[in-house]
């Protein structure tokens, strides 16, 4: 199993800064994917704040895996997402971001067994302006000999 | 809009939940996951159905709070995720308002939301704040 240790040099870790503008096929298309209302403005789909801070930084989800050291893309499991949304999303606007990780713990599930909790928190600005800020916690499922860890 | 604690928000019902909607997702996301697409056959035979996205089931809570509040009413979501939703699935969004209060000149309200899908399993819990001014 990856040692805990390194895993934990990841905390800090900052991504290259970016931007990211949402452009209206893909909100069309993402709100048609949550089977939501189309959309009658140019606001933006709330799941965006979970693909466009990550696109922004320039990190593909295979890229993520690698950083992680996922052991496979189909050991990955979503833990918590926090929104804090201070402007509604919209098409066209051009929001720079930038972002890191904060924490890496150990844990091990009932059910999932050993597994590392790596959160990410990304700012998404806009002219200088906070728009929103994203502190989303990924779990990626470790297998083999645990030697220690926190029950989730 | 008059809001008040204990109101409950509408509920928000999907299903089934499709695999083509979980591929338009993972074409979107550039998710390479293939439990989102790819249906695995074990050697027993049986063929696993496919998870649904992590961010279509918070789309869901998201998609009650817009059709309750609008479009730009929602200031903080906050969820966990506690158990998947499977291709086939039917899944219901709701909500209880546990606190109203002014923000910034804002009338906000404070919710408790929740997923839950066929069967009844909880899929989802967490918190939200939007705009009901």
């Amino acid at each position: 199993m990856i040692p805990v240790e390194q895993m934990k040099l990841l905390e800090g870790y900052r991504f290259p800064p970016g931007f990211y503008k949402i452009e209206h096929w893909e909100n069309y298309l993402l709100t048609e994917a949550t089977a939501g209302k189309k959309p009658s403005s140019t606001y933006a789909h709330p799941s965006f704040l979970f693909h466009a801070p990550l696109a922004a930084v320039g990190l593909t989800y295979q890229e993520i895996f690698d950083l992680c050291l996922a052991e496979s893309a189909d050991a990955v499991r979503a833990g918590e997402y926090d929104w804090e949304i201070l402007r509604p999303l919209e098409e066209g606007i051009k929001y720079h971001a930038q972002g890191q990780i904060l924490s890496v713990e150990r844990k091990i599930g009932r059910q999932a067994g050993a597994f590392d909790a790596v959160v990410f928190q990304i700012e998404l600005t806009d002219v200088g302006e906070l728009v929103a800020r994203i502190t989303n916690t990924w779990l990626f499922l470790r297998t083999g000999p645990t030697p220690g860890g926190q029950s989730s | 809009m008059n809001i008040n604690v204990g109101d409950p928000i509408p509920t928000w019902s999907h299903g089934p939940v499709t695999a083509e909607r979980m591929a338009l997702m993972a074409a979107i996301l550039r998710d390479p996951n293939p439990i989102h697409f790819e249906p695995v056959t074990e050697s027993n035979g049986e063929t696993n159905s496919r998870i649904n996205q992590g961010p279509l089931n918070v789309g869901y809570i998201a998609n009650m709070l817009i059709d309750w509040t609008g479009p730009a009413s929602i200031k903080r979501l906050k969820v966990r995720f506690v158990a998947n939703v499977f291709e086939g699935d039917y899944v219901e969004a709701s909500g209880v308002v546990t606190a109203t209060n002014s923000d910034d000149g804002e009338e906000v309200a404070e919710c408790d939301v929740k997923l839950i899908r066929s069967g009844g399993d909880l899929v989802l819990t967490g918190t939200a704040t939007v705009r009901v001014s």
